[in-house]
């Protein structure tokens, strides 16, 4: 990494920061604007909810709240749950979960990468053929059937009729219980991945640099794996990225099916009975990952295709 | 991009090793243990904030407070061995027997005592209205709910074993709200010791009850043991409780089917596969879903509407066809199953059955409230909107209840979906023309429902008033035995299906799973849902 | 067309409308001495990617089948006696049955709760129906017509923000980029139940409203892309000869840059109809999709989800024409791609 690079980067993490500032003050602020209370009982008469609310310092001026979540949040702390798990801390209710969630993301995007690669580079190879087509058959199939669809037929085959794996996810055995919903997501993965690699590789394949090697006799082999896969993994990247942050950050519907205890159902949870401290939480967790990847990426697309030049806007 | 491809490659063999090795459930735990799956977790194990069915079931597993109920819901002495009650029913006093906490401090009067004054003085317990007239009728509740801090709930450890407590008025039920979490003891000296800590994890708890909390994995799993210095240890069979947090119905039925649970509730949709079952079992829950009128609009003020519309839903076929999962029609405003009368029989069973012709009869009966309806209000056709959640049971009824309403020419069922958070909201606010909505008992009482009827209650979001029934109700309170109690209660539910501000739909029946081997899970529709003291399990 | 030629001018303007034919052999008013090896037609971009497209089978099979689906989606609910909201439970979750067909065993009518006995004995569900008796054959047909629109539309406007946003802040980078980016990563990170659920205050639940949310949640992923793709292409050597040309900044960004990138584009506006799909279920369920009784695919296949164990062909089918569709738009956008592609000239 040059100089440059480095200096580039520096500046991004200084904006990011004030991004997070901003991006908790917005959601602060949008979060008081919801109808509904984390006191969600039918049967609480106003004058009692009046009551809580002072007991929890939620009936001070919005401001001073948001400056008392922020210092407090300096101090790492985050709060504690209203309604989920009523008055724990924030952080040790969100802890446990992001654990859970980044091995099952992480392990999705894994399978799902590889596969999705191979699907699209055997079908930008094969271009036009019965293997273009069945690859592309494959991977619609990949979006278009639910994840919670494929995620319950695993379970029948795997867990019921064959029964090799656990229906219900353990967390004193994560593992063996992970493997159905990991599959599971990364379908998603698989056919956006297969999809993108197919269409970049057949851009690359045709660009003059590679019609030169090939003139130059290079063989077809060292032709894909050193020059071709190299720059069709730039889009790749790109849409890999967020799928990470979101698969990473789990998956509601996915973590219901299997009842994994991860982040995606905590924050529906939270929202539906309005746990502002954990919504807050779960967002700034999902934003702050969110903002190193895409950094990541801006980086990486220097690595990866050095005409690429950022950060040097002004040159139109 | 070699190495990012190696990389992958041993990450995935080393996820498929760990998967083949790891396989095969939880080999760990020896004993007898019976296997719950359960759709939410516990909110809190702190009895102070407890206000869900599952905090409930798990506190009064571990913890066990003055009364609790036995299988047929009969209130039965649980710490306090027995009780006198004064001539004027104002004070009862408790003699509680010797038992244990599982720090081997004895249970005392005093924790109750510290228990209730900690609850009702803290703004944040939000079942501490209980304690005051809606409820328990405790001398200075309502004066301390209302924010005098100067007093002290007039309840007193008179010794370490015998517990007073002096009401503000007559409360006949007051024995049944003795089973509910929000009275049981709190131990003070651990509970300060344990701060703010207090219940969050298995270390900051200790049990007085059959079972205590050994392990506790937020949003996954519950693992409870036998409580060995519980008084009635003799009597607990099994060795421990897994509970696991499965919130999709479709997975515990096949992990049932697997082997592994050996109680899961059914929605409704599974039930027709299960429903010729051995393990397929009904029970009925205390919820009560009720249509409600809001008087504010034009039309709903009339009467006869409101008659055309309640008579004109076939509720038994609802229940029977379209929810299927052991709910029950509900003949008036006061659910089955949830009190006794001093003749000993249900109180649906000696109240009439309101509305209650269904299929042609009651369309034809509908109609000829609809015409009378029109006549009156000069109108061929309106549109009228109906506000409903969209989740089981309550989306299909609603579905159902619009198409019933439709069959009556001329009225357009407007369908308006909001989550419960939101639908409170707009019930509060009076932003709704009819919603379906639910009530569940706090104790085992009619006027748990009927009170919600009266001019001004807070849950009264549809506006009825009449006087007549309040007078009713007022009477009822100052009754001078419980059988012209029971009597005017019931002329004022009459008063109300006449008047008809809200129409009873369903009772909510729960459908679940039971293993043949395991016998004990006691269901009441009132207080805690599930009671597992006398759980057993036969291999 | 005898046009006197005198000065520069001139030939400008002549040049200017002048049309090559094939049968143009010779120039005899031109100054200047050409030579040609082959005439060619002139032919418009369009015209070019119309002829390519034309040829490339799959794309024209994924074509017919959206419309044919498109058009079976309008008729099928008009020609049924059926209708999509009448609920009767003494039809509940009957299996399929389709006239001719019986003999094949998944439209028998067979295996499902209610059977095609006694005063059902002629009568055909195509497709069955669901739990309260409805006939799914038009409520799949209706919630086709309603997904489709729903996404299609959604689709639509998001490209169009998508590629704005995406190529603007790409393609001028710097200080604009900066602001863009981070106004980007502000909105992401909004959980889209939050910004739904105030939606919700301000708007009714109905079709217009989930396309609202539609625009508001998912032109990131748009954007995104097209910004990766606006990077990659604009330090290309073909750029830099149009800036050096003296092109300005939108007419790279819209003639040199958006043809480049279109295949990407297409791809991911594909990808994002199911996302459309299943997001608008997911609207219902929180309150702000289709009002019930209607349907659309994505809350068929919710609502069939729950029966899954009990009665499959309730969300299978769905799930199935949701699979043809999406099959058929990516064979579509394949085409699309390929035509679009102003590389794929010299091939």
């Amino acid at each position: 990494m040059d100089k440059s690079t480095i200096k580039y980067i520096l500046k991004r993490i200084a904006i990011s920061l004030v991004t997070l500032f901003v991006i908790v003050f917005v959601l602060f602020m949008i979060l008081k604007l919801m109808p509904g209370t984390p006191f969600n009982d039918e049967k609480l008469t106003e004058t009692q909810k009046a009551a809580i609310y002072a007991a929890y310092g939620l009936d001070k001026p919005v401001l001073e709240q948001f400056f008392i979540y922020v210092s407090n949040m300096l101090k790492g702390d985050f709060g504690i749950s209203y309604a989920i798990q009523r008055n724990m801390s924030v952080a040790g209710l969100v802890g446990p979960r992001i654990g859970v969630s980044f091995t099952l993301g992480i392990g999705a995007t894994i399978i799902g990468t590889i596969i999705g690669i191979l699907l699209g580079i055997v079908a930008a190879l094969n271009r036009n053929t019965i293997w273009d087509t069945i690859a592309t058959i494959l991977s619609v199939i990949g979006v278009s059937i639910p994840s919670f669809v494929f995620c319950l037929l695993l379970l029948i085959i795997l867990g019921v009729q064959w029964p090799v794996l656990p229906v219900l996810y353990n967390s004193s055995n994560p593992v063996s219980s992970s493997i159905i919903p990991m599959i599971a997501l990364s379908m998603g993965v698989i056919a956006n991945v297969a999809r993108f690699t197919r269409s970049e590789m057949i851009e690359v394949l045709g660009s003059e640099y590679i019609q030169l090697a090939e003139a130059k006799g290079i063989s077809r082999k060292h032709l894909i794996f050193h020059h071709a896969i190299r720059n069709c993994l730039i889009p790749v990247i790109t849409v890999l990225g967020p799928i990470i942050v979101g698969l990473m950050t789990g998956s509601m519907v996915i973590e219901k099916i299997c009842g994994i205890p991860g982040l995606g159902s905590l924050l529906v949870k939270a929202i539906e009975v309005r746990d502002y401290n954990v919504i807050l939480a779960v967002s700034f967790l999902y934003s702050v990952m969110y903002i190193v990847v895409m950094l990541i990426i801006d980086v990486l697309y220097g690595v990866i295709d050095p005409r690429i030049r950022l950060g040097k806007g002004d040159n139109s | 991009m070699k190495k990012f491809l190696s990389l992958a490659c041993c990450s995935v063999m080393a996820f498929s090793l760990a998967g083949c090795s790891g396989s095969g459930g939880d080999s760990s735990q020896t004993g007898n243990f019976v296997n719950l799956a359960k759709e939410n977790d516990v909110i809190s194990m702190d009895s102070r904030y407890a206000t869900d069915g599952m905090s409930f079931e798990m506190l009064a597993a571990t913890i066990e407070g003055l009364e609790t109920m036995d299988a047929d819901g009969n209130i039965v002495p649980a710490l306090a061995e027995s009780y006198d009650i004064s001539e004027d029913e104002l004070t009862y006093t408790f003699h509680l027997r010797d038992a244990v906490w599982s720090n081997d401090t004895p249970v005392t009067a005093q924790d109750f005592e510290y228990a209730w004054n900690a609850t009702i003085k803290n703004p944040k317990a939000e079942y501490a209205y209980l304690f005051g007239s809606d409820g328990a009728c405790i001398k200075n509740a309502d004066e301390i709910l209302a924010g005098d801090d100067s007093l002290n709930l007039a309840v007193k450890a008179v010794d370490e074993k015998t517990f007073e407590v002096q009401l503000s008025k007559k409360c006949p039920y007051f024995l049944s709200l003795m089973t509910f979490p929000v009275f049981y003891p709190v131990n003070e000296q651990f509970a300060t010791e344990q701060g703010d800590q207090y219940a969050l994890t298995p270390d900051n708890l200790i049990a007085n009850g059959p079972y205590k909390l050994v392990s506790w994995s937020k949003g996954n799993k519950l693992v409870l043991e036998k409580n060995e210095s519980y008084w009635d240890a003799d009597n607990v069979k099994v060795d421990g409780i897994n509970v696991n947090i499965v919130p999709e119905a479709s997975t515990s039925a096949l992990d049932f089917e697997s082997g592994n649970t050996d109680f899961t509730k059914l929605n409704s949709t599974l039930v027709d596969k299960y429903k010729d079952n051995d393990a397929y079992t009904t029970v009925l829950e205390g919820y009560l879903w009720y249509l409600q009128y809001n008087y504010d609009n034009e039309y709903l003020k009339n009467e006869n509407l409101r008659k055309a519309i309640s008579t004109v839903i076939d509720r038994e076929d609802l229940v029977e066809n379209v929810l299927k999962d052991g709910s029950v029609v509900c003949g008036g405003f006061v659910p089955e199953a949830l009190s006794t009368g001093p003749d000993g029989k249900d109180y649906r069973e000696s109240a009439p059955e309101y509305f209650n012709v269904f299929a042609e009869d009651g369309l034809k009966a509908a109609q000829e409230y609809w015409d009378k309806a029109k006549e009156e209000l000069g109108v061929d056709s309106i549109s009228l909107s109906l506000l409903y959640e969209p989740s089981d049971p309550s989306k299909p009824a609603a579905e159902f209840i619009q198409s019933e309403i439709q069959k009556l020419d001329g009225i357009t069922v407007e369908m308006v979906s909001q989550e419960k958070e939101n639908r409170i909201e707009k019930q509060k606010a009076g932003d709704f023309d009819m919603v379906l909505t639910r009530w569940g008992p706090d104790y085992a009482d009619p006027t748990t429902y009927l009170n919600l009827m009266l001019t001004g209650n807070a849950y009264n979001y549809g506006n009825y008033s009449n006087e007549e029934y309040d007078a009713k109700m007022s009477e009822a309170a100052n009754a001078s035995s419980d059988e012209e109690r029971w009597q005017k209660l019931q002329e004022a539910e009459a008063i109300l299906m006449e008047d008809v501000p809200v129409v009873g739909v369903f009772q909510v029946g729960g459908a679940s799973l039971i293993n043949k081997n395991v016998t004990g899970i006691e269901n009441h529709a009132v207080g805690v849902p599930y009671i597992y003291k006398n759980l057993n399990k036969t291999n | 067309m005898a046009k006197i030629i005198k000065n520069q001018q001139d030939l400008d303007r002549f040049l200017e409308d002048y049309h090559y034919m094939p049968q143009d052999y010779e120039l005899i008013d031109i100054p200047t001495r050409f030579e040609f090896d082959e005439n060619i037609s002139t032919s418009s971009f369009m015209h070019d990617v119309w002829v390519r497209f034309r040829s490339n089978k799959g794309a024209i099979i994924g074509g017919a089948v959206i419309i044919l689906f498109l058009i079976i989606s309008i008729i099928a609910p008009m020609c049924s006696h059926y209708s999509f909201d009448a609920v009767d439970t003494a039809q509940q979750s009957m299996a399929p049955r389709i006239p001719g067909l019986t003999w094949i065993s998944w439209f028998n009518g067979e295996g499902g709760i209610r059977t095609y006995t006694g005063e059902f004995a002629n009568t055909y569900h195509y497709f069955g129906t669901d739990v309260l008796g409805r006939d799914l054959w038009v409520r799949c047909w209706e919630g086709c017509r309603i997904s489709l629109f729903v996404a299609g539309t959604a689709v639509v406007v998001n490209v169009f923000i998508g590629i704005l946003y995406g190529m603007v802040s790409g393609y001028f980078g710097g200080w604009v980029d900066a602001i863009m980016q981070r106004f980007q990563e502000i909105v992401n990170s909004i959980p889209t139940l939050v910004i739904l659920t105030l939606l919700l205050l301000v708007m009714k639940p109905g079709l217009y409203t989930i396309i609202v949310a539609l625009i508001l949640t998912e032109w990131i992923g748009m954007a995104r892309i097209t910004r990766a793709q606006v990077l990659k292409i604009k330090e290309q050597e073909f750029i830099l000869a149009s800036r050096t040309l003296g092109a300005s900044g939108f007419f790279i960004i819209f003639k040199n840059v958006l043809p480049n990138i279109f295949g990407q584009i297409i791809i991911m506006a594909m990808f994002s109809i199911p996302n459309a799909i299943f997001y608008e279920a997911f609207l219902a369920m929180v309150g702000l999709g289709i009002p019930a009784p209607q349907a659309s695919l994505g809350s068929l296949i919710n609502d069939g989800f729950k029966t899954i164990l009990v009665t499959p062909y309730q969300v299978v089918i769905p799930v199935i024409i949701l699979g043809i569709l999406m099959l058929s738009f990516n064979l579509l956008a394949d085409g699309l791609r390929d035509a679009f592609d102003p590389k794929m000239k010299e091939m």
